[in-house]
Formats: structure tokens, sequence, C-alpha cells
């Protein structure tokens, strides 16, 4: 391994370097109960390449959508659009909701690998209000036949303030060739008053809301095999036209993974996200990931931090995408990697399908890249 | 090496430094500090506004130019058209050194450096017709004009007629659209009229001819010539011997005249096709400074020369990051573009999805070959 650590430090040390550790002397020897040291370790080129869940996130289940995933050579779906799943606005799935989603993407000889809570399901429980019992029920009932299904993972996000464009201090800029950007620019928002549908809510108020959540859906999570993965509040600002924001230094991932402490519970490492924050990315990675806490990721670049920011191509980043690449590998992330969104380029038709092209090329590379790094090392 | 060309080599190399000052401060930002960056470089076509914008958007900064001013897109088929030979007097014409300048400036003004030129086909020569010699004089003029206008590379093929035929189409996985090749196709195909039969022995004496008249004003033009190997590299088709179809063939081609103007074109894909380790093949041509142009892609290889397949970048027999290191490792400075690109379905008029992504991958392995000549 490229670490160099001596045989001791790497079974002294977390978790992750444990994998690490399983990964180079074989786990087969250990598990048959064989003193590690009576076993020839098999030659690393005989492991099979380590790659994470190459994904893209999507909208929809239409089969120019699902073909342009099989071409690029995916074999996975995260499905992040599902407003129209619960077609008959129950407020929640059912087995029956799901299962032709299955069939549409085995139609593709792809999985799905995953479901997004939609939005509106949470404005109860975020903002508190009477009849949010009836929807944690909504939402178990929903994770449950995700699960009944082969759903691996449910993402989610904690936003009542969930918007976009000027009215959070985005706006667009001209980037590489002219391709359009998005920016965000804290100074922009800073004097604005609340959102009338939204109100003021504190700090102690979120957190509140948010463990009452994690507390009713996490046990059915559990129950049903499936990982919660919850997105970082993008932009990560503490505090946004009178609501406090969570999840938006890397202390507060950690002080999350802690206080909810399920192996359902897990996080959304949104690598623009964690770059607007600021932030040594691989070694968030490495911290975050090594306790096996990342679930998903969105592999992307952002140029700048809070307050000031622009969202680049997946190349002209501030993070080196080969060194994160590398701490996805030493941490053994074997979870969902989709490229998220990028700059648009020219004639952008698809909805981004173009860049996200780019994107996954450039995945591709750097999974090749590791890998032949470890099986050289 | 004549004095001309040791001098020519300090002129490129100052240059070069000059560019690659503004390229180190660009990668920074990707924590490469490496003085020269490998060219990750698009083949064009057309010059229209979107072609332009598209691969500047996609990160490229050095193409290929076309000899016309052509900008109007068209979306060109997977399987090649047929090669029916020479149409008409099977002349080719010269370049006048304005008209080369004028397609570089109109990239240059748009932010793209033009780094190599094709050349046409030189029926004459390649059929040993007895009226040559007006054509190598042409092509004197065409090498003499790229380097009036400062184009760095000429690249040519020597294919007295390509075995275009035997390509085929497949659907590969989500019905992606790939091309294979099959010399079984053309096993029987006879030769045509206006083609005739051509021996290897006659192929390898007209382009040593051929190669001994131009190699030298390459030179004075300060001008690389690159052979593009034969592709596909079957040793001969409807009775016309394909001369350069072999490492062993490409090792000939530069000791036939040694100078760094007398080169090659990589093609990962043809080196690839014949069986070969493209990587090792970059490493003999690239220490020995034989490679003026690079085709990067990828292939999957039924029987070598005879049935392949060609794949997306990532997935082939070739190991594209190990090609990448080796051109790093010898010090490669010209284009490396990637070629051949499967058909995504649905794709746009230029092929958007497909060269997004080669371009992407390229990007990634080059980055990571920079990294690791660093390390």
């Amino acid at each position: 391994m490229r670490s160099g650590f001596g045989l001791r430090a790497v079974m002294m040390d977390s978790d992750s370097s444990r994998r690490r550790f399983l990964k180079t002397t074989g786990a087969v020897a250990l598990a048959s109960g064989c003193a590690a040291a009576d076993q020839e370790a098999p030659a690393d080129n005989t492991a099979e390449p380590w790659t994470p869940r190459v994904s893209e996130n999507i909208g929809n289940l239409e089969d120019t959508t699902l073909a342009w995933m099989a071409q690029l050579g995916l074999e996975w779906v995260v499905l992040q659009g599902t407003d129209w799943v619960d077609a008959d606005g129950k407020g929640y799935w059912t087995v029956e909701d799901l299962q032709p989603l299955h069939e549409q993407c085995a139609k593709h000889d792809l999985g799905l690998h995953s479901l997004m809570i939609p939005l509106n399901w949470l404005m109860s429980p975020m903002l508190e209000k009477p009849d949010r019992d009836q929807w944690y029920d909504n939402i178990n009932r929903s994770i449950r036949a995700a699960g009944e299904t082969g759903v691996e993972m449910i993402e989610w996000r904690w936003s009542p303030d969930f918007k976009w464009g000027d009215d959070v201090g985005y706006y667009q800029t001209e980037g590489r060739g002219g391709a359009t950007y998005k920016a965000f620019d804290y100074s922009r928002v800073a004097d604005r008053p609340p959102f009338e549908d939204v109100g003021e809510i504190s700090r102690d108020q979120m957190w509140g809301r948010l463990l009452e959540f994690t507390s009713a859906v996490m046990p059915a999570a559990e129950e049903a095999g499936v990982v919660m993965s919850l997105h970082p509040k993008d932009p990560p600002v503490k505090q946004m036209r009178g609501v406090h924001r969570l999840l938006t230094n890397t202390e507060e991932i950690e002080e999350f993974v802690d206080l909810v402490d399920s192996p359902a519970n897990g996080f959304t490492f949104c690598q623009g996200t964690v770059t607007e924050m600021g932030v040594d990315v691989p070694d968030a990675i490495r911290r975050i990931g090594g306790r096996g806490k990342i679930h998903h990721v969105h592999f992307r670049a952002v140029r700048g931090s809070v307050p000031q920011y622009v969202e680049t191509f997946i190349d002209e980043g501030d993070v080196d995408m080969l060194d994160a690449m590398r701490a996805f590998q030493e941490v053994d992330y074997r979870g969902s990697m989709v490229s998220d969104h990028t700059p648009q380029v020219i004639e952008d038709w698809g909805g981004g399908l173009v860049g996200r092209s780019y994107s996954q090329g450039y995945i591709r590379g750097l999974v090749q890249a590791v890998n032949a790094e470890a099986s050289d090392a | 090496m004549s004095d001309h060309a040791t001098r020519r080599d300090w002129m490129l190399a100052a240059t070069t430094f000059a560019a690659a000052t503004a390229a180190a401060h660009a990668a920074k930002a990707q924590g490469t500090t490496s003085v020269h960056r490998l060219k990750v470089g698009k083949g064009l076509r057309d010059l229209s506004d979107e072609t332009l914008t598209f691969f500047k958007q996609m990160g490229i900064e050095h193409v290929t130019m076309p000899t016309r001013l052509n900008l109007t897109r068209r979306k060109r088929g997977l399987v090649p058209s047929t090669d029916g030979g020479p149409r008409n007097d099977g002349l080719l014409r010269p370049w006048d050194a304005d008209d080369l300048r004028r397609i570089k400036d109109y990239l240059g003004e748009r932010g793209l450096t033009a780094g190599m030129v094709h050349l046409g086909r030189t029926w004459r020569v390649l059929h040993g017709r007895p009226d040559a010699a007006e054509e190598i004089e042409n092509v004197k003029k065409s090498i003499r004009a790229a380097g009036a206008a400062g184009i760095p590379v000429v690249e040519y093929n020597f294919t007295p007629l390509r075995a275009s035929e035997g390509y085929a189409s497949e659907t590969g996985r989500g019905g992606i659209r790939l091309r294979n090749y099959d010399s079984v196709r053309t096993e029987n195909a006879p030769p045509l009229d206006n083609v005739g039969e051509h021996t290897r022995e006659q192929m390898w004496q007209r382009l040593e001819q051929f190669l001994k008249a131009i190699v030298p004003v390459a030179e004075d033009s300060n001008v690389r010539m690159a052979l593009h190997p034969n592709d596909p590299p079957i040793p001969s088709y409807r009775g016309a011997a394909q001369p350069v179809r072999t490492i062993a063939d490409e090792k000939r081609l530069i000791e036939t005249v040694d100078s760094p103007s007398n080169g090659i074109t990589l093609d990962t894909g043809v080196t690839t096709q014949m069986g070969e380790d493209a990587a090792e093949a970059i490493r003999y041509f690239g220490s020995r400074d034989r490679i003026n142009h690079v085709h990067f892609r990828n292939v999957r290889v039924d029987t070598p020369y005879y049935k392949y397949l060609e794949v997306r970048h990532d997935e082939g027999d070739c190991n594209m990051l190990a090609c990448m290191k080796a051109f790093k490792e010898v010090g490669y400075r010209y284009l490396i573009i990637p070629d051949h690109t499967p058909g995504f379905t649905n794709d746009s008029i230029g092929s958007q999805l497909g060269w997004a992504f080669a371009i992407g991958y390229l990007r990634a392995l080059r980055h990571a070959a920079e990294k690791s000549a660093q390390a």
C-alpha cells in the first residue's frame, strides 16, 4: 500500500486501516482463523480492483436517460427526483409503486440503488407541525417498501428553506470557453429578510427536530436493511435569512454521526459542499469515510469557499481530484458516487448530460489511476 | 542530425518554455507543477462556433486543423465510407501558406493552437504512376507552406487503398454503437480498376523515394512529418499491399531516413490491433524522438491485425494510463487526440456525449500521469 505504514501502525489504526489491512493480507486467511503470519498473502493483483459504485443522480427513468447511463458503462441508478413516484399523492410509497421502477431500470441492465425522500414529505417534521407523526409513519412505510424491493439507500435533506437562485445568493457567471457556471456570494443575501413560508428557525429548533426525525426513522431503516444518507446544507453558511443551517462544517457532520449512532445513519459526502466549507477535503474523506459514515458521494469541484465560490468543471476546482479519489480508495469506500452537476455547456441538451459525461470520463480515469497505484505499490 | 535541426530544436525548446510557464500556473490548482504539460487536444473537421466553443469548454487548447475554413457541422457515420481510390486525375494540389495561416489565425483568435494539419492522399505517388514527380513537388510546397504558417506537424497516410469495407457496426452495452473490423469481409474482394495491384516491395520502394524527397524539405521548413500506420493493419486489400502495418515496419520507416522530421503517428489503437504493447511502443519511438502525433484510442482484439472491436477509451485491451505515463516519461511534446469515439445513441450533431466522456477520461489520465512523474 502507498501509506508505507509499518504493520503495527496499520493494525492499531482506525476501522478504515483495518479494512486496508484485511485487504492487503487477505480477508480469507483471517476469517478462517488462521494466523496471518502462517499464510501466504495472496498477490495484490489477484484482488478485485477497488471501485465505488459509480452512478448518476437522475430525476426520471426515461429510456433515453437510462440508455445514456448504460452506455457510459454505469450499472446503478441514484433516483434523486422522486416527486412523481407516488403518482396518486398518498404521501408514501408501496412495493407496487416501486416495483415498476426496478423493472424499468433492469430493462437497461441497471439496478435501482437509491431513492430520495420527496422534500414535501419532510416539510411537516422540519417545521414541527402537529401532523408530523403521520409523516413519520408514511416515511417508515416507504423505507420498508424500498428495502423490500431491493433499494439499498435512501437520500434525504433537512432543508425547510430549500430554495434556488437569487433568493439564496446564487448567480450565474461565465467560465471556461464561455460555459455557464453557478456561483455563490453571501453578501447578496446577507441583509435579506426571512422567507415568508419558512420564518425564522433557531439552531436548537433545527437540531431538536432533526433528532426527533432520526429517532423516528432510523430503526425502520435498520430493520429494512437500507442506509439513510443526509446531504449537508448547501451553501454551507451557518445562518441564512433567519434559518439556522445544519451540517455546514465537518465538526458538525461528525457530531451528527456521533449523536445519531445507528448503522443506518450516514452522510452524503457532497465534495462540492465540503470544498465550500474551506476544509482539507481528502482529510475529511479519511476522517468521516474512515468511520464508515459516508453513504453517498457527489464527486464535483468548486473554486473558493464560503462566503464566495464558483462551481467549476471537475478538473479545475481547488481540490486535487486524484488526491480525493485516493482518499476514497484508502478508506475502501464502496458506496455510490455521482458527478452531481457541472457547468452548462453549449447546446447542453438533456439537462446537463454532456457535462456529466465529461465528469464520468474523468472519474473513470481517476478510479483506474488509483487502482494502478495500489497494484504498483 | 543537421545543424539546422539542432537549431530548430533549440528554438522549439525556447518557445515551448514560454508557453509552459503559463501552463504551469494553471497546473498549480491541480497540484502539478510540471513544466511540459502533455497536450491533450482534439482533431477538428469544422470550425463552427458551436464546435470550437464546445471543445474549449471541455478544456481543449490544442487542435489539429482542416485545410479549409469549413464552418459547417456534419455528423460523421460510425462506419467509414468505402475507399474507392482516386476519382479524378489523382493529383494532390499544394497548400498555400496564406490559406493555412488564415485558418490557424482564425483558431488562434479563438484561443486554440493549431498543432497539426493532415496531408491529403497522394494517389499518384501511392500508385507509382509515371506522373508522380509533379505530386511530390506539390507535397514539398505544402510542407513549406505549413512551415511558413507555423504548423509544426504534417500527418500523412501511405495507403494505396484503405480496407474500410471490412468495418461494420454492432451494439454494445445500453445500445451504444461500436465499430468492429473483420478482414474476412474483404478476403476475396478483387482489385479495383482505378487502383490496380501493388506489391509490398513496390509500396516500400515508393515510400523510400517519397521520404528521401520530402524529409529534407520538412527539416528545412521546421516541420515534422507523421506517418499514420495502415489501419486496418492487414497485409493487403484488393491486391493493394499495406506497407506500414507492424512495429517492424514503423522501425524500418524511421530508419529509412534518420531525422526527427521523419516520424510516426503513434496510434494506440492500431498498435493494440497489432497485438503489441502500446506503452512499450511509445517508449521505443518516443525515446528516439520519432513520435510526432498521437491518436489515443482503445480497442478489444480478437485476432491481432485481422479482427477487433473499437471500444470506449476506458474499456479496451490497451492500458491507456500506462500509455499516458509513457508519453510523459519520454517527454512527448506534440498533440494527443482522442481518436474515434463510440456512438452514443441520441447524441447531438457534434457527438458531444462521446467526446465529453473521452476528453474527460484523457484529462484524468494526464493528471494522474503528471502527478506520478513528480512523485
